[in-house]
């Protein structure tokens, strides 16, 4: 975007620019008309470069300061996660792999419990589900990629929160309270912005994005707070990045994969740009696509290895009623297969996508 | 001002051209601009930046010490926004699209349409209304994007044009009527890449009519 500095004054660091409009304005000054400004010999030069150069540092602060406040300026990641959180939007810097099998068991599976694989390149992957699978019975369910399960039990009572790094999978996150005197475990149902709070649960929570990492909080007024009479266990599965796309995994031996679907959707940390993509996709497109604008961000947005170039992606209306053109140059063919499902779960009902340039 | 129209005996057009300028002489001096506000730059006083004894010097002989009308007419410099650096950001009304200066208008109007430059015409000339369409865009825009009551919000609150200029409707299976009134028809056209990219739903052709 081209954004018109020079009517932004703050925008200006270059020296000589401040020294100059500088000068201009004390020349027009009628108590200082007999001072020689321009003459580079004369002490009250010397006075303007100071006066520039001090003018030129507190530049740099301000336009700091401005460009990192707004989403489409920000230049640091965790200015526009920041930016994100006050639009309840949550952007994920990675995410791993997931995929959805069908399990049958012979015997209980409880959550987190781990799966061994192979990635494409070869290398070890584990995958964990999230949900419990009773002995003898068969239930659709997501399965994660991830280095390993980690738990948080740094809650804060005072903020009713605990902040997890950056390198988990958000959408692995649960969180357990535990009463102390009785040892009874409750799982807190977790809100977001296409999950809504509702007045009947009052054990719910959410996550948002921090200045360092997820913040995983039950403060809201229909939650109810937790003492210190109950203990607090977050539990999530740190992130692989893509290793596991497309991997293979192992059925554990109490259980029997009744489809096999590949995990897909695992990224690398996401570039500034593609976080902003994926923050005006979800704000202002409330996270469907209507218009052109609102597939290039999505596709942007998606994490979808070979999609980070706006000037690849080409989007337009197709030569049938109601379809759209969708075409990334350069894009291999399962992350052709990948956008498509991707974007098909966003479009509206009775729009026809096509993968054509 | 009074002494102009009371003793002079000339045409109201001179009186005018008077007023201007002396309004004009007191810009530039010891007023910031022709409202009579004073320099915000004048709120840190020079008595809080140099020693007593130079303050003392400068007000028995202010020609002698030259360095304090320097630096009083450089924070005056510094720290206006319409005739120097700009320094003095309204920080606590940068985040409030309705209050904001007017320079900081087309980072909103970048968030909610990425990609269309607001900078150039013919965006430019309605960049200002942004105002006015981000006022209840999230109800009336964003939750509802694509059907024919938000495209008719944008038009209207974006676009600047009169409610009961413009009706927008299906038409047909997959395609959007846009009818204006036939003075505004060429106004419209201006804008046809801008609402194909960022308003029309894709997939949908559009049809622009005259009501």
């Amino acid at each position: 975007m081209t954004y018109n500095l020079k009517n932004l004054n703050v925008a200006s660091l270059d020296f000589d620019n401040i020294k100059e409009s500088l000068t201009t304005f004390l020349e027009q000054q009628s108590d200082l008309k007999d001072l020689d400004f321009r003459n580079k010999a004369s002490a009250v030069n010397l006075l303007l470069n100071v006066l520039s150069t001090a003018t030129a540092y507190n530049g740099v602060y301000a336009q700091y300061g401005f460009i990192n406040t707004f989403a489409t300026t920000a230049t640091v990641l965790e200015s526009l996660l920041g930016i994100a959180a006050n639009s309840s939007v949550l952007i994920a810097p990675t995410r791993s792999a997931k995929t959805n099998r069908t399990i049958t068991t012979t015997t209980a599976l409880s959550e987190y419990s781990s799966f061994t694989g192979r990635a494409t390149n070869g290398a070890d992957l584990f995958f964990f589900n999230l949900q419990a699978i009773p002995a003898n019975s068969s239930a659709s369910v997501d399965i994660y990629s991830g280095v390993g399960v980690v738990i948080y039990t740094s809650y804060d009572y005072t903020t009713q929160s605990c902040e997890l790094p950056y390198t988990v999978n958000p959408d692995t996150i649960n969180f357990y309270e535990t009463d102390i005197a009785s040892n009874v475990e409750t799982k807190w149902t977790r809100a977001d912005k296409s999950s809504t709070t509702t007045s009947s649960n009052n054990t719910h929570y959410t996550v948002i994005n921090g200045p360092r990492g997820y913040i995983v909080t039950n403060n809201f007024a229909s939650s109810r707070k937790i003492t210190t009479s109950s203990k607090v266990a977050i539990k999530a599965i740190t992130s692989n990045g893509g290793l596991g796309n497309n991997g293979s995994i192992v059925a554990r031996s109490n259980t029997v994969f009744g489809t096999t679907p590949f995990p897909t959707g695992g990224y690398d940390e996401i570039s500034v740009a593609q976080a902003r993509s994926s923050l005006l996709f979800q704000a202002t497109g409330q996270d469907r696509c209507v218009t052109i604008r609102d597939y290039k961000n999505a596709i942007l947005g998606s994490g979808i290895s070979g999609t980070s170039t706006e000037s690849a992606i080409s989007v337009g209306n197709g030569i049938l009623p109601g379809q759209v053109k969708i075409y990334v140059s350069g894009l291999g063919s399962m992350e052709q297969s990948q956008l498509m499902d991707y974007l098909s779960s966003k479009s509206p009902a009775g729009i026809s996508l096509v993968y054509q340039q | 001002m009074i002494l102009f129209f009371n003793n002079q005996p000339v045409t109201t057009e001179v009186k005018i051209q008077k007023l201007l300028q002396r309004a004009q002489e007191l810009y530039g001096s010891d007023y910031y601009n022709l409202q009579n506000q004073y320099w915000f730059g004048d709120n840190l006083t020079i008595q809080s930046l140099f020693p007593a004894w130079i303050v003392r010097e400068y007000d028995e002989n202010p020609s002698n010490v030259l360095v304090i009308p320097i630096v009083k007419n450089y924070l005056r410099w510094l720290l206006s926004l319409d005739y120097g650096y700009g320094a003095q950001l309204d920080w606590e009304n940068i985040r409030s699209p309705l209050y904001c200066n007017s320079k900081f208008l087309e980072t909103y109007a970048d968030f909610n349409f990425f990609g269309a430059d607001f900078s150039q015409a013919p965006l430019s000339s309605v960049l200002p209304n942004i105002r006015k369409f981000l006022a209840n865009a999230e109800r009336d825009y964003n939750n509802q994007k694509g059907t024919p009551d938000a495209v008719k919000y944008l038009i209207c609150n974006l676009l600047g044009f009169d409610w009961a200029d413009v009706d927008v409707y299906t038409a047909n299976a997959a395609i959007l009527q846009v009818d204006v009134t036939s003075a505004n028809y060429n106004r419209l056209q201006t804008f046809k890449s801008f609402l194909e990219e960022h308003v029309f739903p894709a997939g949908v052709s559009v049809i622009y009519g005259v009501k």
